[in-house]
């Protein structure tokens, strides 16, 4: 009888456990933007798609100055172009998406039963490319960054609602597990700064809340005088802890836009931006 | 009987561990060199698939290697060592943050 007793409790506790880290997806988005919520009650929740200058009134105003002469403004022109001329078969990137393209980039990331990984924006503009016989784009190229600018940029205002079906909950763990990982010669995980540091500072910089964190991209970066994505931030933030960046669009990668994106789940797009 | 054939397969087995121990040599610094940064190599190509990697070791090996193709025996070892140390770190991080990740889980 006792080790009867003894066996239940064991694995009700081993369950429990289990279950407190394998939340669903929808209850940790809620403890997600609970938490931000309650860190930062002055602040709407929405607020936070404008990452540290939500944050900080001084570094906003600047910003919102900067932003009066959009450095983004260009590649989101140049994507027009971009995505509009026809490829060599006289196809074109709007017959690969949704309402030919304009207004989708809130439907990504999406799991892709079928081929068993999550679809990303750029992952299905190269998709896209391949199925019309075009060779892939570098993911870090300027080209990459105008056409998912200019889609960022027709689909602002709609709102993040992507799904985690059964088939992805694996990703979304992996994603997850990525995000709360430490890492590198810092031994930092993305959430020591963006969940238990959040609106601290960092040297000079506040360090933005990661709800609201899937919201802007691509974005002009002052540092890269460029327009990038938000993989090129991933690798740029894992080196800044001094652990090796990873491929841009790797599984691992596209698996921690899939959970970032999840917990903005509700959140309205408003990318591009721009960034210091 | 039984007590007999127990101290002669533990004696075999003694012998055998003591026959497989490395001889002591004194190694010269170059070729300890260029085993360590073998070693610290198979430690980081390791970590790099376990996706925990440090800069710090892939520059470490650099510079160790440099070193030592510059006959510089002694720094080579210095940063072989140091690469090999942090590529070690790395893989217990990886292996520690298996588990320790879901303490920091938002609840």
């Amino acid at each position: 009888m006792k080790i009867s007793l003894g066996i239940i409790l064991t694995l009700a506790l081993t369950l429990g456990n289990v279950c407190s880290v394998h939340a669903d997806p929808e209850s940790d988005r809620v403890a997600f933007v609970k938490f931000y919520t309650e860190r930062f009650p002055n602040i709407d929740i929405q607020a936070h798609q404008d990452g540290a200058y939500a944050l900080d009134a001084a570094k906003r105003e600047q910003w919102l100055e900067m932003e009066e002469f959009p450095p983004y403004e260009l590649a989101v022109d140049e994507g027009e172009a971009l995505f509009a001329s026809p490829f060599k078969n006289g196809n074109n990137y709007a017959g690969c998406f949704d309402n030919a393209g304009v207004g989708v980039k809130q439907q990504f990331p999406m799991f892709d039963a079928a081929s068993n990984q999550v679809v990303t924006l750029e992952l299905a503009i190269n998709q896209c490319r391949q199925a019309n016989q075009e060779p892939e784009l570098d993911y870090l190229s300027d080209e990459m960054a105008y056409i998912t600018a200019y889609m960022a940029f027709t689909s602002r205002g709609n709102k993040f609602a992507i799904s985690v079906p059964q088939e992805g909950v694996g990703a979304y763990e992996q994603g997850k597990q990525f995000f709360y990982e430490r890492r590198g010669k810092l031994d930092f995980a993305c959430s020591s700064c963006h969940v238990d540091t959040a609106g601290n500072s960092l040297r000079a910089e506040v360090l933005s809340a990661s709800v609201g964190h899937a919201t802007h991209w691509p974005a002009y970066r002052f540092k890269w005088e460029q327009v990038g994505g938000l993989h090129k931030r991933f690798v740029e933030c894992n080196e800044q802890v001094g652990a090796e960046g990873l491929a841009p669009q790797s599984e691992a990668y596209r698996n921690l836009e899939y959970f970032l994106t999840y917990m903005n789940n509700g959140m309205e797009l408003n990318g591009p931006a721009s960034r210091k | 009987m039984h007590k007999t054939k127990l101290i002669c397969v533990v004696g075999a087995l003694m012998l055998t561990s003591a026959c497989g121990q490395p001889e002591s040599v004194d190694v010269v610094p170059e070729a300890a060199a260029a085993v360590v940064i073998d070693q610290a190599q198979a430690a980081y190509e390791l970590a790099r698939q376990k996706q925990h990697a440090w800069t710090l070791t892939a520059d470490l090996i650099e510079s160790a290697s440099v070193a030592l193709a510059k006959n510089d025996e002694t720094q080579a070892l210095v940063d072989a060592k140091r690469a090999l140390f942090t590529a070690n770190a790395s893989l217990a991080q990886a292996e520690s943050e298996q588990q320790a990740w879901r303490s920091r889980v938002v609840q």
